[in-house]
C-alpha cells in the first residue's frame, strides 16, 4: 500500500497500523471536528433536538461508519436518516430520522440552482394550447411524506419565539404532542411540499386532494393535464393558480418543447 | 501568462492588506466602513460557494460588489496521486471566473486515496513526499488547473503532523520542503502563497530550539518574486496528542507578527491576508489585527 493510501486508511481507522501515530491521531480528530460541525449546518434541527453533546456523539459514530466519498463537505449526510433508523439507541425516537430527512432535503434545496421568474411568460396561457404547455416550477421544487409533524418540530427548532417560555410555547407545544401522538397512528404519510421562491426554503402541508395536482406540477406534466383535475371544481382553479404564482411556488410558463 | 490586468502574474500590486471572510461576520463585512478603515480585498473559501443557486451566490454578488476577492481552495488536493476531479475543478474555475478574483491559491497538499472500491476523501490538508515523482504530479495537476482558470495560482506551504516515512517506510523526501516549493513554482509557473503561521507551527512541533530562527531561515531561501501572498495567524496553547494544532483560533501571535517584519523586508510589498477560522473573535477585533498588518507592511512599526 503506497503512503497516500495508507495514510487515508489509517486516519478512517479502515487500517489498523498506524492511527495510533500522534500525527495521525491529529488527523483523524479534524477529521471528526469538521464532519461534526459541517454535518451541524446540514442538519440544525436535528442538532436542536437531542442537543449538542447528543449530537456531537451521533455525528461521531456516523462519521466513523459513513465513509467520506464527496469532495465538499455540503454534500456529505445523504444517509444520515436512514443511519438514525438503524441506530439502535434511538429508534425509540423514530421522528429523529424523518427530522433529518427534512433537513437534508431544505439543504439541498436552499443550494440549488437559481431562477428567473418570468411574469411575461403567463401570457403563453392566453395564446398557447395548454396542452402544449408546462408550468416552470420553482427552485428546488420537491414533495416529501413524512408520518411525523416534522414542520412544527422545524418550527420549534428555528422559531426564537418559541424557546421562550409563555402562552405561545404552551399553546404549540400541546400542539405538538398531539400532532405527535397522532403521528404513530396513521397509516399513510403526510406530504409536504418544498420549494424556494427566493433565497429562503419554504414548505406546505398537503392536503391529500392537493397532493395530487402537485405531484403532475413536480412531474412536468401539461397544463391542459393540471388543469383537468379541476374539471369537477372549475371554480377553485384560478384561486389555486393565483396562489401558487403569490408564493412563487411556479416561476413561469414553458412551452413543453422548450423543457 | 498574464493576469486579466495585463500584468505579470508575479508583479506585486502596492501592498493590499485583507481578512478571511468567514460565515459570522457576513452583516458587519459588507456594512464595513472601508474608508475609515481599510480593508483591501477578503478571502473565500471556494467549496463554500460551490452551491449553483441561493443564498450564499447573492451574498457573493454583494461582496464581489465591495470587495476585492481572494479565492482560496481547500480541496482540490492537488498532490493527491489520484486524477484531479473534474466536477470539483469546473466549479472552481467558475468560482475564479465569475468573481474576478484577485488573488487564487490552493495548498501543497493531498487529501482523498483510493480504498477498496472507493475514493475516501479526508476533508484535510495532507503532508506530500518531498520526491521528483510527487513534484512531477503535482506541477501536472497544477498547471491542469491554471488551464482551467486561465491564469497563474498561489500554492501555500502545509502545516504537517506527520512525515510520510513514518506512514510508508519507503516514503522518503529526496529534498526540502522549501526547495521542493520553489522546483515546482519554477516547472509550474505559479507562485506561492507564503503562510508564515504554518512555518511557526511546524517549527514548534518539530521542537526546534529557536523557532523564528528556524523559521527565518526558511523564508530567507525563497526568490522574493516567487511570494505573491502572505496568511498571517495565530493558533491555540491547547495541544493535540502533544502537537500544536494549526487552528487559526486566535490572534496572530507575535512570533507570526516578528517573522512578517522579516517577510515585508525580505519580500517588500506582496498582498497579506489575517486569517482566524475557528473561535471567532467579534468583526473589530478582526479589523484591528489588519490594521496592525497594514502598519507594519508600510514600515510604521
Amino acid at each position: 500500500m503506497d503512503y497516500q493510501t495508507q495514510l487515508i486508511s489509517d486516519i478512517f481507522n479502515a487500517s489498523s497500523s498506524k492511527h495510533k501515530l500522534p500525527g495521525v491521531q491529529v488527523y483523524h480528530n479534524n477529521f471528526v471536528e469538521n464532519g461534526i460541525r459541517a454535518l451541524s449546518i446540514t442538519f440544525p434541527t436535528l442538532a436542536y433536538l437531542i442537543g449538542e453533546e447528543g449530537f456531537r456523539g451521533l455525528a461521531r459514530t456516523f462519521l466513523l461508519e459513513e465513509v467520506k466519498t464527496q469532495f465538499d463537505w455540503a454534500d456529505y449526510g445523504a444517509n444520515l436518516a436512514s443511519f438514525l433508523l438503524q441506530n439502535a439507541h434511538l429508534t425509540e425516537l423514530p421522528y429523529l430520522s424523518e427530522v433529518a430527512e427534512l433537513d437534508y432535503l431544505l439543504h439541498e434545496v436552499q443550494r440549488s440552482s437559481d431562477k428567473e421568474f418570468n411574469a411575461e411568460s403567463f401570457n403563453l396561457l392566453n395564446e398557447a394550447d395548454p396542452a402544449s404547455l408546462v408550468f416552470d416550477i420553482a427552485p428546488g421544487f420537491r414533495l416529501a411524506k413524512f408520518y411525523f409533524p416534522v414542520e412544527q418540530l422545524h418550527r420549534l427548532a428555528h422559531d426564537p419565539e418559541l424557546a421562550q417560555a409563555g402562552h405561545k410555547q404552551e399553546v404549540f407545544m400541546a400542539e405538538l404532542n398531539k400532532s405527535m401522538n397522532d403521528a404513530i397512528n396513521l397509516e399513510t404519510p403526510r406530504s409536504i411540499v418544498v420549494w424556494r421562491p427566493e433565497y429562503k426554503a419554504e414548505m406546505l402541508s398537503l392536503t391529500h386532494e392537493e397532493v395530487a395536482v402537485f405531484e403532475l406540477l413536480h412531474k412536468k406534466q401539461s397544463i391542459d393535464t393540471i388543469f383537468a383535475r379541476f374539471t369537477n371544481e372549475p371554480e377553485a382553479l384560478s384561486p389555486w393558480l393565483s396562489e401558487q404564482i403569490v408564493q412563487k411556488r411556479i416561476f413561469g410558463v414553458l412551452k413543453s418543447n422548450e423543457v | 501568462m498574464n493576469n486579466q490586468n495585463g500584468a505579470s502574474p508575479l508583479t506585486k500590486p502596492n501592498t493590499c492588506i485583507g481578512l478571511g471572510l468567514r460565515h459570522l461576520h457576513y452583516e458587519q463585512a459588507l456594512a464595513h466602513n472601508t474608508q475609515s478603515s481599510p480593508i483591501d480585498f477578503v478571502e473565500i473559501h471556494a467549496e463554500n460557494f460551490f452551491a449553483p443557486g441561493g443564498i450564499t451566490q447573492a451574498l457573493l454578488t454583494d461582496v464581489c460588489d465591495k470587495y476585492d476577492l481572494s479565492v482560496h481552495g481547500t480541496s482540490l488536493g492537488l498532490g493527491s496521486n489520484l486524477a484531479l476531479p473534474e466536477d470539483t475543478l469546473k466549479q472552481f474555475a467558475s468560482l475564479v471566473e465569475r468573481t474576478n478574483a484577485k488573488l487564487v491559491s490552493e495548498h501543497l497538499c493531498f487529501n482523498r486515496a483510493q480504498v477498496g472500491d472507493k475514493i475516501y476523501h479526508s476533508g484535510d490538508l495532507l503532508p506530500i513526499t518531498y520526491d521528483e515523482k510527487a513534484l512531477a504530479n503535482i506541477v501536472s495537476n497544477i498547471q491542469q488547473v491554471q488551464d482551467a482558470i486561465k491564469r497563474p495560482i498561489l500554492i501555500e506551504n502545509l502545516s504537517a503532523y506527520i512525515s510520510p516515512s513514518q506512514i510508508e517506510a519507503l516514503s522518503n523526501d529526496s529534498m526540502q520542503e522549501f526547495e521542493f516549493l520553489k522546483q515546482m513554482c519554477e516547472r509550474a509557473g505559479c507562485g506561492l502563497l507564503l503562510d508564515l503561521n504554518n512555518i511557526l507551527v511546524n517549527a514548534l512541533n518539530q521542537k526546534e530550539p529557536d523557532v523564528l530562527a528556524a523559521a527565518l531561515a526558511k523564508i530567507n531561501t525563497l526568490p522574493a518574486q516567487l511570494i505573491g501572498e502572505i496568511h498571517l495567524a495565530g493558533f491555540s496553547e491547547q495541544q493535540v496528542a502533544g502537537f500544536i494544532i494549526d487552528d487559526h483560533g486566535q490572534a496572530v501571535s507575535d512570533q507570526c507578527w516578528q517573522l512578517y517584519k522579516e517577510s515585508v523586508a525580505l519580500f517588500g510589498n506582496v498582498p497579506t491576508l489575517v486569517e482566524w477560522d475557528t473561535n471567532l473573535p467579534e468583526w473589530e477585533t478582526l479589523v484591528a489585527q489588519a490594521d496592525k498588518a497594514r502598519m507594519i507592511a508600510s514600515g510604521n512599526i
